[in-house]
């Protein structure tokens, strides 16, 4: 083998290894950010969530699930982390749309509430979340609890 | 007939391409394995801490304690699908000043995830959480 054919293998073998390597690299970022994202999303709907089942202020709020309250609670603790994604805080008691409905860089933020269940949930798909084959690699989470009731 | 003599490393390459491949595809989906681990014990976390948030708004002495927090935890942890709930255990019942413990587990599964590969077995995780009710509370 003379230099040149040697040269050019060394090329093409530092090609290949760079790309996967590149490939490699991110999508571990990649699914670092997502993880970040979602680790926001859990916290933002639980704390959601709690806002909406503790009542709204007034007479006869106590027992009144504070649903416009919960949504941007939620949005303020997952905004930080969604640099570039659009968030949509639709108003109660708007639910979110489904998920294929909702374009890749956006997200819904939605609280409803089903009998004396508070549901807050986050669904849709983030920018910085490439999909990988077998990971669900969107966000849906959802925070469910029971209000405060008040007993006279 | 001529014959050809092949260089020492010219399979050097191939082999080195051969084990370096694999292994990085392994530390990326290891690297993986451990996020997703993390983001389980997370969910499970949230939830059972509103199961235990929920189990004391029930009224004092009520068995409505467990189904609150059961309701609570089960809906939030419903949508995983490597996650599967397991049991919720000691949500009560309320009483009256006390604090509600709440201790909940469940099953973590690779096996529909690329991970499936590096851990093709389900195992546990759990997690405890306390709630106190509020202190101007009468009943």
């Amino acid at each position: 083998m003379d230099g040149e054919t040697q040269r050019g293998q060394a090329t093409v073998e530092f090609a290949l290894v760079v790309g996967l390597f590149l490939a490699c690299l991110l999508g571990a970022v990649s699914a670092s950010l997502y993880t970040v994202q979602r680790s926001a999303a859990v916290t933002g709907v639980a704390a959601g969530a709690r806002v909406a089942a503790g009542g709204t202020p007034g007479a006869a709020g106590a027992n009144t699930p504070d649903l416009a309250g919960a949504v941007p609670t939620v949005a303020r603790v997952v905004a930080p982390v969604m640099a570039g994604t659009r968030i949509n805080q639709l108003v109660p008691p708007r639910d979110c749309r489904p998920q294929r409905a909702i374009p890749h860089g956006e997200v819904d933020i939605c609280a409803t509430r089903a009998a004396d269940v508070v549901t807050v949930r986050v669904r849709g798909r983030p920018v910085g979340s490439p999909p990988v084959p077998g990971l669900d690699w969107t966000l849906d989470l959802v925070a469910e609890v029971h209000t405060v009731t008040f007993a006279p | 007939m001529t014959r050809t003599h092949r260089r020492p490393d010219s399979g050097q390459a191939l082999l080195e391409t051969a084990i370096t491949i694999p292994l990085m595809l392994l530390f990326l989906v290891g690297f993986l394995a451990v996020l997703i681990r993390v983001e389980a014990q997370v969910e499970l976390d949230t939830a059972t801490s509103l199961a235990a948030a929920a189990a004391v708004t029930a009224p004092a002495g009520s068995p409505l304690s467990a189904t609150y927090a059961g309701a609570t935890w089960s809906g939030t942890l419903r949508q995983y699908s490597y996650l599967r709930p397991g049991t919720l255990d000691g949500c009560g019942p309320y009483q009256a000043g006390a604090a509600i413990t709440c201790r909940g587990s469940a099953t973590l599964d690779y096996r529909q995830t690329p991970m499936g590969l590096l851990v093709p077995f389900p195992f546990r995780i759990e997690s405890s959480a306390t709630a106190h009710s509020s202190r101007y509370r009468s009943r």
